[in-house]
Order: structure tokens, then C-alpha cells, then sequence
């Protein structure tokens, strides 16, 4: 434990009052300081600290007698920073140059989505929104009349609308969040006549229709189909194969 | 009155998305509809374009036992929608801890809504076995159990068969019968989706409601947080999202009362 000038000052800079040290059997010699403020552990404190931490271990070197060390020394001290009971001066420090940094993040940010900058230019005449975080988005449909709604008529409570019926389109959408803009929305697939459902039965209640389509069906059981996969037939070996060989070569199991 | 689960062994397989798009479509068909999310992601709020910063909810307030009505949204789209609302994981565990010491804290609400006969209630349950789950199950009139046209979704066929995820033993052995399956994001142009689809195809029979062909137009229907019937209603998987919901509302049997305008109540 010869470092712990060193070791205090890593604790201040870093401002981490959890660091804990173990007496290991040595005489406490500051067992009941203060729980230190967040703000006192500034390198200058800690010097300040050790230098009359020091003189303290001076004093206790000229008793004769030390008290007997109790049990809970060897617990886990706080914020307390003991030191050996051994003569010893802390080496000459330059100042600290900054002031302590502040406390750590808080760990709950408000996320920070960013915004397209086409929808922070909304005109100033529109109506201010209440306080959110995401841009409204502009309206884009008339609102529809809609009656209070209610689930159950014995119990008339009225619900709550989620916006205030104008827009149709959300204020927020996730797409916002990942800044992507369709500029062409892609072209969904033209659906064939019968869905996919039916298609799947009628591919398995006749196989020879099957053939006919343009998507040849699969007739062989999935066992067959997982075991090509992992290798076990015949079949060209996948590539994974090749990475698969050096290390089973090279293990010494 | 009728309560449709979406449910599902396996996460990742886009019951929320199927959930939302599904309530969507029926709305079109003038039921009133009710979107329930039981998910801690609390994802299902999105579909229905309500605010990223919209965190408060049904499920996560539960254990301080919350008026449901106070807490149910009417979205643009004319669908009603309670969220499950922002948790943490102590939350979860809380709820978790909740629900197994008294069930009857989410069953008692969910007796009210059930009480409305004109109103589909739509169910989004976490993925695999929960406490949400055993307790709608019970009730529900249909559990539609979501899988990808993948192997490890067919790996888990035999826990659909049996209705394992739903519980145990009877209840397990009741909710077999309700249970159908949708099928998810097939690729036509993939060998392995198609051997899956067929073998599911081909094993579930009857039991198979649905199958979904994948269609990008959904992925950023999702992101623009709209509904595929409104950005692609030509496309093939809006086809076959209507033919899914032509197959609940079969399901179902006896139609509820109908409204005539989209969005009216």
C-alpha cells in the first residue's frame, strides 16, 4: 500500500466515493470522518487530507501502546480512507490544475431524437402545441365528427382521444426517429389471385399443380431440409466449412 | 365480447404487428374494436401512432388496481386501445408477483370489458408462457398462436399441438380446441420457407387460420406507423391479412352487431 497518495488522488479525480480500502489489521487513523460532500473531494481537499492525515500518523507513532484492533476493522469502510500506521510523508504534489469535474452524468438523459429541419419550419401562425418533445406533424385531414365515445352505455365514460381528432397522421412516427425519408415508396408486390394460405394448400393437396406454378414446391420433409443445412448429407459443404476446419485442427480437444 | 388472443411459443415472430394490422382490418369492417397490450414492451401503442413519450398504461399500473376506463385510448384509426405502459424490471417482477398471488387482479377487469357484447377485444400477449396468458386463455374465444415460416418456429410446432405454453393439464387440454395458427413473414422465394409452410401446411390443417406472405410495405407501414390496409392495400400481404380476418370473423361464429361507419361509435 505504498501508492495510496496515488490511489486517493485516482479517487478524487475520478470523484468516486465508493472506492473503499481494507485496514488488513493496521491501526484506523481516521475512522470517523464525515461523509464527504461530492463537491470536498477536489484534489486539493485530499491533499489537504493526507497532509494532516500524516501528522496524525506522526502522533501515533510516538505512543507506546496501540489500541487493540477491533473486529470491524476489517470491515468494509465507508468513504474513509485509512492508512497504515506507518511513518511515512506524502510526496510532494503539484496543485491540482481544474477544479473538480463535475458530478457524473445523470443516467437518465432525455433521449434526443433528431428532427428534420422541414418540420421545425412550421408556420408561425399555426396553433402552439403543448409542451412536447417531438414536432407536431402538419394536418393533413379534416377532422372527422365523431360522437363521445363511450365502451359501454351503462357505464358512459368517456374516452380519452388520443389526438385531438384533426391529424391523421402522428406527430411523431418512427421513421423520424431514423431519419429516413421514402422518397419512393417501394412497389408492393402485386398479389396473385388466391392468397397465400391458399396457395400453401393447394400446393400440398396436389403436388403435380405444384410443379406447374412458377415457384417450384418443396416436397421434401423439413428434417431433410435442416440436416442439408448442417452438413450431413452430401450435398456441397457450406463455406462456414472452411473456417469451421482450422480451429478443429489446431484444438488441443 | 369476443376475445382474440395473439400469442406465440416464440418472440420475434410479429404478433404485435399481426395484433394491431388485425384490429385494424376489423374496424375497417365496422366492429368496435379493443386493442389490449399485455407485453412489457409496450410496443403495441406505436402501431396505433400514439406518442413515443405516451408511457403510462394499463398492466404496468395493475398492482395499484387502476380504473381501465380512465386509461383507454380512442386512436386516430378509430380503434380503442388500453397500452400496457412504461415498466422497469422492477415493475415486471412486481406484476409477476401480483398476478401469481392474485389473478383475479387482471381477471376482474377483464370480466367488465368482456361484459360489452358489441365489442372485439384484441389481446397482444408476451412471448411463450405468462401469467397474462393463463389468465385470458380461459376466456378467450380464440388463441391465435403466430409463427414464422422458419425452422426453429417449426421446432415448436408440437408445443402448439398440445397447448403447452397456454398451461398445463386441463386447461392446457381445453385451450387446444381454440388454438389456431397464423403464419407469418412467408417467402415465397425461399426453398426453407416454403418446405416450412408446407410441412406446417400440411400438419396443422384446419388449425392453420392464416398465412402471412412477407411484404416489405408492412416493415415501413410499421415504421411510418400506419397500417398495411392504408400504405399497401393492393399488396399480397394485405390480401392475405384480409383473408386472415375473413377467417377470425368465420371463426368467431355468431357476428357481433355491426357499424356501419369507420370510426363512428
Amino acid at each position: 500500500m505504498a501508492n495510496e497518495p496515488d490511489v486517493a488522488r485516482v479517487a478524487a479525480a475520478f470523484n468516486a466515493p465508493g472506492l473503499r480500502y481494507r485496514s488488513f489489521g493496521n491501526m484506523p487513523v481516521r475512522t470517523d470522518a464525515p461523509r464527504r460532500e461530492a463537491s470536498s473531494q477536489s484534489p486539493e481537499v485530499v491533499l489537504r487530507e493526507l497532509r494532516s492525515t500524516s501528522a496524525a500518523v506522526r502522533l501515533a507513532e510516538g505512543e507506546a501502546s496501540l489500541p487493540p484492533r477491533a473486529s470491524a476493522a476489517m470491515d468494509v469502510e465507508g468513504d474513509t480512507v485509512t492508512f497504515p500506521a506507518s511513518g511515512f510523508t506524502p510526496a510532494p504534489v503539484a496543485p491540482a490544475p481544474a477544479p473538480p469535474p463535475p458530478a457524473m452524468a445523470p443516467l437518465h438523459v432525455a433521449p434526443t431524437f433528431p428532427v428534420q429541419p422541414a418540420v421545425a419550419a412550421a408556420p408561425p401562425s399555426a396553433p402552439i402545441p403543448p409542451p412536447s418533445f417531438f414536432p407536431p406533424a402538419p394536418v393533413t385531414a379534416a377532422p372527422l365528427p365523431m360522437p363521445a365515445p363511450t365502451l359501454d352505455a351503462g357505464l358512459a365514460v368517456p374516452l380519452p382521444l388520443v389526438a385531438p381528432a384533426g391529424p391523421a397522421v402522428p406527430e411523431f412516427t418512427l421513421l423520424n426517429s431514423i431519419q429516413a425519408a421514402l422518397e419512393s415508396p417501394p412497389v408492393a408486390a402485386r398479389p396473385t389471385p388466391e392468397g397465400t394460405l391458399a396457395r400453401l394448400r393447394q400446393q400440398v393437396a396436389s403436388p403435380a399443380g405444384a410443379v406447374q406454378s412458377a415457384d417450384p414446391a418443396v416436397t421434401f420433409p423439413l428434417g431433410e431440409a435442416i440436416r442439408s443445412m448442417a452438413g450431413a448429407s452430401p450435398s456441397p459443404a457450406p463455406p462456414n466449412d472452411t473456417f469451421g476446419a482450422a480451429p478443429r485442427s489446431s484444438s488441443p480437444f | 365480447m369476443p376475445l382474440i388472443c395473439f400469442a406465440s411459443p416464440k418472440g420475434g415472430v410479429g404478433k404485435t404487428t399481426l395484433a394491431a394490422n388485425v384490429a385494424d382490418a376489423l374496424q375497417r369492417r365496422g366492429r368496435r374494436v379493443l386493442a389490449i397490450d399485455f407485453d412489457a414492451q409496450n410496443a403495441l401503442r406505436l402501431h396505433f401512432a400514439l406518442p413515443i413519450t405516451d408511457t403510462s398504461g394499463f398492466m404496468s399500473q395493475l398492482p395499484q388496481r387502476p380504473d381501465w376506463r380512465t386509461l383507454v385510448r380512442r386512436t386516430s384509426s378509430g380503434v380503442f386501445l388500453l397500452p400496457h405502459g412504461a415498466t422497469d424490471v422492477r415493475g415486471a417482477l412486481n406484476l409477476a408477483q401480483a398476478l401469481d398471488r392474485e389473478p383475479e387482479l387482471l381477471a376482474a377487469p377483464m370480466r367488465e370489458i368482456l361484459a360489452d357484447p358489441n365489442l372485439v377485444v384484441i389481446a397482444d400477449t408476451p412471448p411463450g408462457a405468462s401469467h397474462a396468458l393463463s389468465i385470458l386463455a380461459p376466456m378467450s374465444n380464440m388463441v391465435c398462436a403466430v409463427l414464422l415460416a422458419d425452422a426453429t418456429s417449426a421446432a415448436l410446432v408440437p408445443e402448439i399441438s398440445n397447448g403447452s405454453f397456454l398451461g398445463g393439464g386441463t386447461i392446457a387440454n381445453l385451450m387446444a380446441g381454440r388454438l389456431r395458427v397464423i403464419l407469418n413473414g412467408i417467402e415465397p422465394k425461399s426453398r426453407l420457407s416454403r418446405a416450412v409452410s408446407e410441412m406446417l401446411t400440411r400438419h396443422l390443417g384446419p388449425r392453420l387460420l392464416g398465412a402471412i406472405c412477407r411484404e416489405e410495405m408492412m416493415a415501413e407501414a410499421v415504421a411510418a406507423q400506419r397500417f398495411l390496409l392504408d400504405v399497401a392495400p393492393g399488396s399480397q400481404a394485405a390480401l392475405d391479412l384480409q383473408e386472415t380476418t375473413t377467417a377470425i370473423e368465420a371463426a368467431l361464429g355468431a357476428a357481433p352487431e355491426l357499424f356501419a361507419a369507420r370510426g363512428a361509435m
